[in-house]
């Protein structure tokens, strides 16, 4: 999980991805909660979660248009985003980032947000790929195969 | 195996008429028991409305029942829509005369006549029946129509018939009794078929005729129903003399007892007046709902479960002729389903329900849904509806709806359904529970044409792959409106 956003840390900074680590000033290791695994395996099960309860809980005949695939996404990339961006800005703001990390602003936090984004469309996207055949009404949407 | 072919005779408008019922009947997917039907019309006026119209009916039930998947326990085909055969004999529905002569006086050779037998003739026929013309049909007229139908056991048709026949087949006639050509037609039809040793013109016996003559036989003898309104031209139809034409015919009908197996009535005596019109392109009578019930006549006769009552034979020779008449539960001006007894519900109400709700669907849903349901992905697309078949299906559609909505706009209406609504399933009238109940989760998701796309999506697993896109498509909206619509009385 931490590879894959240590792959886009351009877009939130080698200081935050140190935090989001687990690093700890105290034991001067990464031993705090692993906050890239935290949101990851949340934003993973919101992404599935959605796809199944559009694919097979909502499965609607007039719910099987492309454009309504993407209401779920964004619905997702929402939560997801405030999901990530919320985790590091209140860390942010209740000073639990470690000293020896250098500043972190919110810029940084955002960028993380989008960062949870972009994994979430990936996840979101391979997850309906690999779902959408079992579903009765929706199977076709929104890919045409 | 015993054939199983019903040939019926439809003799002139009426009965063109009753053959359009039956054809949508057995469209919708009625329970028939023969495999094939055979239409022939016997009607001297090619050109009536009511003819035509029939005959592309016809053609466009034939090229839809090619594609047709039959009900097959065994390959797992559930379809019924379009399952009974109809087979044409020569490609021909229309059995030709041979003789065109155009005037009545010019058919019996009047002019060729001594002087002794014109001055018989002047007493036997009036003026305008003998200048009568003929390519019109009778009008009415079963005098002329007995001397001129004399001779339609010399046409190929009636060859083709006699050639085709096997053991096992049955012979139903169809007629009115107030016309001209029905009148006429049916006991000069009915005695030429159980006549022995019958010769074509040639001298030649007609194959299979020992099978003809002692083949089951039943025919339906359709009392007036309608009314004409007066003459704008020469025409000699005139609805004033159907009841006492009716009379002089049932008195003659007597002679008929013994001589058929089932012999079957219908009347309204609650008319409807049509417009004027001696014969031709404008002879163009709305549905009827006696003609329904007369179409129902045949399934009747026909039905398997029926046979010991409709049927009563010793040794081929026929003991007793059944009578049997079609009524209605109460006298009331708008016909429902609840109207209707048990039998006629059970026949009924579970085809025309389903082949409307497909109609229904083809009309105001497919075009706008194909794009996104699963059930049409790389099957049914845009170039669907150009098939032969398709448009063969649509155009019998649209014919089916306008036969029931003619049938509604009669004075004793036949209006089981709410004909103007876009919506799925509040076009069944009355009270009857028609619609089944879907497991409670579908009920509460799917509502209106939803819950038919979701029943579409859901069935198209179930169909053969193996089967032609046309006639999947076909096995799928049999199965989908099965499984929505199941009225059990």
């Amino acid at each position: 999980m931490e590879t894959i956003y240590r792959w886009l840390s351009s877009l939130f900074g080698s200081n935050l991805a140190e935090h989001l680590s687990g690093w700890s000033e105290v034991t001067g290791d990464y031993t705090e909660a692993n906050l890239f695994f935290i949101i990851g395996m949340s934003s993973l099960i919101i992404s599935i979660a959605a796809c199944v309860t559009y694919y097979y809980i909502l499965n609607h005949p007039r719910w099987n248009r492309g454009f309504k695939w993407l209401i779920f996404l964004v619905i997702v990339l929402i939560v997801n985003f405030l999901l990530a961006f919320g985790i590091c800005y209140s860390d942010l703001l209740a000073g639990n980032i470690s000293s020896d990390i250098s500043a972190i602003s919110v810029a940084e936090c955002l960028g993380f947000g989008l960062t949870n984004i972009i994994v979430s469309i990936i996840a979101f996207v391979l997850c309906s790929l690999i779902i959408k055949w079992g579903s009765r009404n929706c199977k076709f949407s929104p890919f045409k195969f | 195996m015993a054939s199983n072919k019903l040939y019926i005779f439809g003799s002139g408008g009426t009965g063109s008429r009753v053959l359009k019922s039956l054809i949508m009947l057995l469209a919708s997917g009625v329970e028939c028991g023969v495999d094939t039907i055979v239409p022939i019309v016997i009607d001297r006026d090619m050109s009536n409305h009511d003819l035509t119209r029939t005959k592309t009916l016809i053609e466009n039930y034939i090229t839809v029942n090619n594609i047709a998947p039959k009900e097959d326990t065994q390959k797992g085909y559930k379809n019924r829509f379009f399952n009974t055969r109809i087979e044409l004999l020569n490609n021909e529905l229309c059995l030709q005369l041979k003789d065109n002569t155009q005037k009545f006086n010019e058919f019996i050779g009047k002019n060729t006549m001594s002087s002794e037998n014109k001055a018989l003739v002047d007493i036997l026929f009036s003026k305008e029946t003998l200048e009568l013309d003929m390519t019109e049909g009778f009008q009415g007229n079963p005098n002329i129509g007995s001397v001129v139908l004399n001779q339609f056991d010399d046409s190929d048709i009636f060859k083709a018939f006699a050639n085709d026949f096997k053991d096992g087949d049955r012979i139903f006639i169809v007629s009115s009794i107030f016309g001209g050509t029905g009148a006429s037609g049916f006991p000069l039809l009915r005695k030429v078929l159980q006549s022995p040793n019958q010769k074509d013109a040639e001298g030649q016996p007609l194959p299979n005729w020992g099978l003809v003559n002692k083949a089951p036989i039943g025919a339906i003898s359709v009392l007036p129903y309608f009314n004409v309104g007066a003459a704008t031209d020469n025409s000699l139809v005139n609805s004033d003399t159907f009841i006492d034409k009716s009379k002089a015919a049932l008195s003659y009908y007597k002679t008929e007892d013994k001589k058929l197996d089932t012999l079957y009535y219908i009347a309204d005596t609650n008319t409807t007046t049509y417009e004027h019109h001696k014969g031709g392109d404008e002879q163009k009578n709305n549905a009827h709902f006696v003609e329904l019930a007369a179409a129902m006549s045949i399934l009747d006769f026909v039905n398997p479960q029926l046979q010991q009552k409709n049927i009563h034979r010793k040794d081929d020779k026929i003991e007793s002729t059944t009578y049997k008449e079609f009524g209605i539960s109460a006298n009331v001006s708008e016909i429902g389903f609840a109207n209707l007894e048990d039998e006629s519900q059970k026949m009924l109400i579970n085809p025309l329900s389903r082949f409307l709700l497909f109609r229904n669907y083809m009309q105001f849903v497919f075009e706008k849904e194909r794009k996104y349901q699963p059930y049409a992905h790389r099957r049914f697309n845009e170039d669907f509806r150009k098939e032969n078949s398709i448009k063969k299906l649509e155009s019998l559609q649209s014919s089916f709806f306008t036969w029931l909505r003619e049938m509604e706009n009669q004075n004793r209406r036949f209006s089981p359904f709410n004909l103007s609504t876009n919506n799925a399933f509040d076009f069944v009238k009355g009270d009857i529970s028609l619609i089944t109940k879907p497991i409670w989760s579908d009920n509460i998701r799917y509502k209106n044409w939803a819950r038919v796309d979701n029943e579409l999506n859901r069935q198209i697993s179930k169909t053969d792959k193996a089967l032609g896109n046309e006639s999947r498509f076909l096995e799928l909206f049999y199965r989908a409106t099965e499984s929505l619509i199941n009225f059990k009385s």
